[in-house]
């Protein structure tokens, strides 16, 4: 499901998580709610994934609306990268 | 049909909405919030966050997260009295205040706390002079009800709020009563800790409750247990509402609350205070005229909420609150409503009162019925 590059951002809580996901939804922007993969410390068991094409689009909305993830990884490789 | 009259306690009826919304999750939703990722799972997450934005939204509360949910506005007292308050702590209250909040702080008192008591008048108000007086030595928090549970008089919160942020002083408000029928906004008065319960002016079942924590204010879990989250950490993640909200939610009840606010918002608060406090001004008229009967509290009806006292010379307040159900199906309150402080201040201890508290739902008829019902239990 996750492909090279794809961006994984976690939040250190399910409140947070789902903040994110009201506004991304509002913002009509394409991404997924998904488990956290188990190999990413998280402090919450949901996390929002999308393509690196959408990357700048996503950052800048969760930053507007204060909602700037506690991490963000990029897949590289069979792991994954922290920004 | 029972007339009930004791929506200070709980209210009832509940608007449909609310019936659906708890049965609907209780039979169709069934998980449980925060806990796995699982569609169902997500489905319960967002019905908490929702009904959370919803709480944000009635209060003018800045940020959601900042919405903790309680078993009852008894619990959010108790979380924020103990959460926050240490030994060698000074804290100002009021005589007017109900047992949940009177009783945190007496155990409070006996742990090293210093516990002011500032008396209400015989109207049940406590003038803000006398507050601000009692606060002038070094006060770490001020904890009042907003709306008196005996009497319905209404604290000056819209004063004391702004005048304790300038001082340094928190302030934690008791909404018991007031909830669901007057404005509160916490930005504008200046409340740091606001104590909720969802089950009466907000028209959620009962199990369900609030406590707003002001940005910034940390305080101590009640609870510590299983969040969902950080699991590998040995206590709760600091975060709210997280943090202080161990175990497992309350989903069928908190989806009810939500239905609650929904119906609170579409329909005006403006508009339930009005009809309430029409009711209440009737019976502010009507009352006095039965033979021996005194109403207790304040005259003002600007500085009254949706509850009233009264008492009726030689008769016991117990007995004419039995008689008005047996005899009638009419539900109202006697005793001391879990306010003994309140009684001595406005003259009714230990005797007590009858409480008459109309809801949204009570009608004009229904006060007629009561006003017949003790104008014949009078006459013996």
């Amino acid at each position: 499901m996750i492909k090279e590059q794809d961006y994984i951002a976690i939040f250190h809580s399910t409140h947070r998580v789902l903040a994110a996901e009201k506004t991304l939804k509002e913002q009509a922007v394409d991404f997924l709610l998904i488990p956290t993969p188990r190999e990413l410390t998280s402090a919450c068991g949901l996390a929002i994934f999308f393509a690196p094409e959408l990357a700048l689009e996503i950052g800048s909305i969760l930053s507007d609306a204060d909602l700037w993830p506690t991490d963000l990884f990029v897949r590289e490789g069979s792991g994954f990268r922290k920004l | 049909m029972a007339i009930y009259l004791d929506n200070a306690a709980t209210s009832h009826p509940k608007p449909e909405g609310v019936y659906r919304a708890a049965d609907r999750t209780l039979r169709e939703l069934g998980a449980s919030p925060g806990r796995g990722s699982y569609q169902a799972a997500i489905a319960a997450s967002r019905l908490l966050f929702e009904t959370r934005l919803a709480a944000a939204r009635l209060f003018g509360a800045p940020e959601a997260a900042r919405i903790v949910f309680t078993a009852s506005a008894t619990e959010a007292l108790n979380l924020a009295l103990f959460g926050l308050i240490n030994p060698g702590d000074r804290v100002v209250t009021t005589s007017m205040e109900h047992n949940a909040v009177l009783r945190p702080l007496e155990v409070l008192r006996r742990r090293g706390v210093e516990v002011v008591k500032v008396p209400a008048n015989t109207d049940g108000f406590v003038v803000p002079t006398e507050l601000k007086n009692a606060c002038t030595q070094r006060t770490r928090l001020l904890v009042l009800s907003h709306c008196s549970n005996v009497s319905g008089t209404r604290q000056a919160i819209e004063e004391m709020g702004p005048w304790c942020r300038k001082q340094g002083i928190l302030l934690l408000v008791d909404a018991a009563q007031s909830a669901g029928l007057f404005d509160i906004d916490v930005e504008s008065m200046a409340i740091d800790l606001l104590a909720v319960p969802g089950h009466k002016g907000l028209f959620g079942p009962s199990g369900t409750g609030l406590l707003y924590v002001r940005e910034d204010l940390q305080i101590r879990p009640l609870l510590v247990g299983g969040t969902g989250n950080n699991s590998t950490s040995v206590l709760p993640p600091p975060q709210l509402p997280e943090g202080l909200e161990s175990g497992t939610a309350n989903a069928p009840g908190l989806a009810g609350l939500k239905a609650g606010i929904e119906f609170l918002l579409a329909t005006g608060i403006d508009t339930i205070r009005h009809h309430e406090l029409n009711l209440v001004q009737r019976l502010r008229q009507e009352l006095p005229k039965i033979p021996g009967l005194r109403l207790h509290g304040g005259n003002a009806l600007d500085r009254q909420g949706s509850a009233l006292s009264f008492t009726i010379a030689g008769h016991d307040p117990a007995a004419i609150s039995f008689l008005l159900d047996r005899d009638h199906g009419i539900q109202t309150r006697a005793g001391l409503h879990c306010a003994p402080d309140a009684h001595r201040s406005i003259g009714t201890f230990p005797q007590g009162t009858v409480r008459i508290s109309p809801g949204w739902f009570s009608t004009e008829q229904d006060i007629s019925t009561l006003l017949a019902a003790l104008a014949d239990l009078v006459k013996g």
